[in-house]
């Protein structure tokens, strides 16, 4: 059942709280441990799902309002304390045209938390994996490192973490989501770009906007079913081998 | 319109070396393996000592390479992850129990070799045989899989990597064979000439159809024709790896140095298409 009263950019509040790079007690226990703790962790996140099942989250960037201050790509390193020389999120950026018509623009990057993940697909071992919510996250206590997600994702979102060796990614925040915050990048975006919600919810902003806007998504003709949406993105910062268009 | 790209992430690469010499010698173990099984299926008892040589290279190849898949792990010691876990949508987890059992039936069918009782082992073979073809196709699956990546996003890619795996071990077992009759060498290079002229279309098949396909297509045609892998693809590859031994066991098949060479050669070929492939796969921008 849909409530009314949950309005835009509020996550789904009282279900269970993730730690954002917290390793799980599993990890100290060993190999049987592990595996019986698994039966436990999966029931965890089954009644976690139910109570999140009418939820969609989506994210609605609109380019108009992006000023390319990056501001969100610091405030995603600094919630997670990601390392030097990987993202999960950043401002891919570029510039057209000749003088004195010239232009620059912006592109905020994260997961796409596709309905269709390529990369929960291919993960040999089930360590990706889709919430029912959509956002599609890392079991890290069973992530074997193997990368196959890493090559599997089209859109460079997911990486090897330098130094847990195993893949790490954009997690749409769901550690503050469950806690009725939004995401940091959408806390911190000061022009307001980044606006994050229930896709499921009418009267959400995200919802509102997908339906309003012409809205784009990256690389759709993959089938992957991104869920974040960008308004007025351009061809050529959408676009991804280095050609002139 | 000029456009430049003025910053971007590109995280990196996903696979590297490690998975290049695991697809080589996992093929060459595939390759070897369908060399003796054939051999026993459809050739008999007269080429009992190349299939010999043969058995006995297989999983010698193979786990190695086996050894090199787990070194590339970011977490080795949770390996067991792929046994406990299973995804069926995952080309990679199938082709876990596919290796293995292939390890297991390759280690038995070397075993009964060794101890000569080769003659029992023709049940084996068969099912050895049809487990080593998956065995050859599943480095190009895995590939395959990714479909972000254009160059291994291909039908084809499966289809070469198994050919090229079947005339790699068909080559290493032709090395290995000196002090066999020169009639069973022989055979194995007509055999390797026939895969070869199979591999090389294959092989032109595909580049051509990514190079005019335009677009995407065609920037990910030129890495591997002109661009930062183009030596290895065309130059190694294709001339040095296919058009070469092809040329020549076309003329001599039964000379010892020939056959010597060609083998060299294609063995070369191998691993430079694997290394171009899997590596100029991920040199495009994915985002």
């Amino acid at each position: 059942m849909m409530e009314k009263q949950e309005r835009t950019n509020v996550g789904a509040c009282g279900a269970e709280h993730e730690r954002p790079h917290g390793r799980r007690a599993v990890l100290k226990v060993g190999a049987f441990g592990a595996l019986a703790a698994w039966g436990a962790a999966d029931k965890t996140l089954a009644s976690r799902g139910t109570a999140n099942k009418q939820k969609r989250y989506a994210m609605v960037i609109d380019l108009r309002r992006c000023i390319g201050c990056c501001a969100c790509s610091v405030a995603c390193k600094s919630e997670f304390g990601v390392p030097l020389g990987v993202w999960r999120s950043w401002v891919k950026q570029i510039e057209r045209g000749k003088f004195p018509n010239t232009q620059r623009h912006f592109l905020p990057r994260l997961c796409n938390h596709c309905e269709n993940p390529p990369c929960v697909e291919a993960c040999p071992t089930k360590s990706a994996y889709q919430r029912e919510d959509g956002a599609n996250l890392v079991r890290e206590e069973r992530c074997i490192g193997c990368r196959l997600c890493v090559a599997a994702c089209p859109y460079n979102a997911r990486f090897s973490h330098p130094d847990k060796n195993i893949a790490n990614k954009c997690t749409f925040c769901v550690h503050r989501v469950d806690k009725c915050l939004v995401p940091a990048c959408v806390n911190t975006c000061q022009g307001r770009a980044r606006i994050f919600g229930d896709l499921n919810d009418p009267a959400s902003q995200v919802a509102k906007l997908v339906a309003r806007e012409p809205v784009q998504v990256l690389k759709p003709e993959l089938g992957t079913e991104p869920r974040v949406f960008y308004i007025a993105s351009d061809t050529g910062v959408a676009g991804h081998i280095r050609k002139e268009i | 319109m000029d456009q430049v790209i003025a910053y971007n992430v590109e995280h990196h690469e996903a696979m590297g070396v490690l998975i290049v010499i695991y697809f080589f010698m996992s093929g060459l173990g595939a390759g070897a393996f369908l060399t003796a099984a054939g051999l026993r299926l459809f050739g008999g008892e007269k080429y009992v000592k190349v299939e010999k040589t043969a058995a006995i290279a297989a999983p010698l190849l193979l786990i190695p390479g086996l050894l090199f898949l787990l070194l590339d792990l970011g977490q080795p010691s949770r390996f067991f992850n792929l046994f406990l876990y299973f995804n069926p949508t995952s080309v990679a987890s199938w082709g876990v129990w596919i290796v293995n059992i292939f390890m297991a039936i390759s280690v038995l069918y070397a075993f009964l070799h060794v101890i000569g009782k080769a003659t029992i082992a023709r049940p084996l073979a068969y099912l050895g045989f049809v487990v080593a073809l998956v065995v050859g196709f599943y480095s190009g699956m895995l590939l395959y899989q990714m479909q972000g990546h254009i160059l291994w996003h291909s039908a084809l890619v499966p289809v070469i990597f198994l050919v090229s795996a079947i005339a790699s071990g068909l080559a290493v077992v032709l090395l290995l064979s000196g002090s066999a009759n020169p009639d069973q060498t022989h055979l194995l290079s007509k055999v390797l000439a026939i895969v070869v002229g199979v591999d090389l279309v294959l092989a032109l098949t595909e580049v051509l159809t990514l190079a005019w396909s335009g677009g995407d297509k065609a920037a990910a045609a030129e890495v591997i024709l002109s661009g930062g892998y183009g030596f290895l693809f065309v130059g190694v590859y294709l001339i040095i790896g296919l058009i070469v031994p092809l040329v020549v066991l076309a003329r001599q098949q039964k000379s010892r140095s020939v056959q010597v060479a060609a083998a060299v050669l294609v063995l070369v070929g191998t691993l430079a298409m694997r290394y171009a492939i899997v590596m100029g796969g991920q040199a495009l921008p994915l985002s």
